[in-house]
């Protein structure tokens, strides 16, 4: 491995994490991060948890606009 | 077609895949059904105004969001005081991890599983008890998964303070899902 594609330690990669997941790092970390994971038990199992975690938040709380309410906001645009 | 017809149907076309996402974030803003219609077509009808402004090519979803917010902020809760500058521990955002290691579940549950029950209810409940500045922070990133740079346009707060709120937002979500995990007896604490 060259200098560029250095291994991430542990405490780097769960530093990484959350930004890692918003798809918030650059590539270059995304594919250091990758090589970690695949290779380190500890921190594949803190980021599926964390994955799924995320995703559970997500789906708990989507609301759904009612047909009503659209109906209303285009009658509103009408001329 | 005469000018003011393009802008109406483009705006349109732009706006209403939106609205049930953005009814979803007022609902949660408002906590009421009328309260969150009447706050989604109060936006629409502020970005339509302002729309000779949003400039084409750049993010609509997070400019009418932005309207949205703001709509929401003046209505329906007061201005909020700065964020308290509590210290904050660098790992809070994996306090529930971090419990779970060290605690023993039932049946022996393993963390995964315990995710599986706390699904639904508890992470709702525990939404609507967090402060409105950390639901709204969570609501952008996590659930319309808007960018640290969005969210910073979007609340007009800088970047690093989107990420400091969001951890501790995330942080004290996770100290009432290890309650009601509690609660339930998906585990057993030890202390
Ligand atoms: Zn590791």
């Amino acid at each position: 491995m060259n200098e560029k594609t250095e291994m991430l330690n542990c405490k780097e990669v769960i530093k990484k994490l959350y930004d890692f997941l918003a798809d918030e790092i650059t590539v270059e970390d995304v594919l250091k991060f990758k090589t970690h994971i695949e290779k380190c038990g500890h921190c594949n199992e803190v980021t599926l948890f964390h994955k799924k975690l995320k995703e559970i938040v997500k789906n708990s709380t989507k609301e759904t606009a009612s047909e009503e309410l659209k109906r209303r906001i285009l009658a509103s645009f009408e001329k | 077609m005469r000018k003011e017809e393009i802008t109406h149907e483009k705006f349109l076309e732009l706006a209403m895949p939106l609205v049930d996402s953005l009814y979803s974030t007022a609902f949660r803003m408002t906590g009421k059904k009328m309260d969150a219609e009447d706050l989604v077509q109060e936006a629409l009808l502020k970005a339509y105004g302002a729309f000779d402004r949003f400039q084409e090519g750049t993010n609509f979803k997070a400019w009418i969001f932005k309207i949205l917010v703001n709509a929401g902020i003046s209505n329906y809760r007061k201005k909020s005081v700065r964020p308290q500058t509590s210290s904050y521990d660098e790992f809070e955002e994996y306090y529930l991890y971090r419990k779970l290691n060290k605690t023993q579940s039932y049946d022996s549950l393993n963390k995964f599983d315990v995710l599986d029950e706390l699904f639904g209810d508890d992470v709702k409940k525990s939404l609507e008890t967090i402060s409105e500045q950390f639901r709204e922070i969570i609501i952008l990133a996590d659930i319309e998964e808007f960018s640290y740079k969005e969210i910073a346009e979007i609340l007009e707060i800088p970047i690093g303070t989107v990420m400091s709120r969001l951890s501790r937002a995330r942080g004290t979500l996770q100290k009432l899902l290890w309650e009601f995990a509690k609660e339930n007896g998906y585990v057993r604490s030890k202390e």
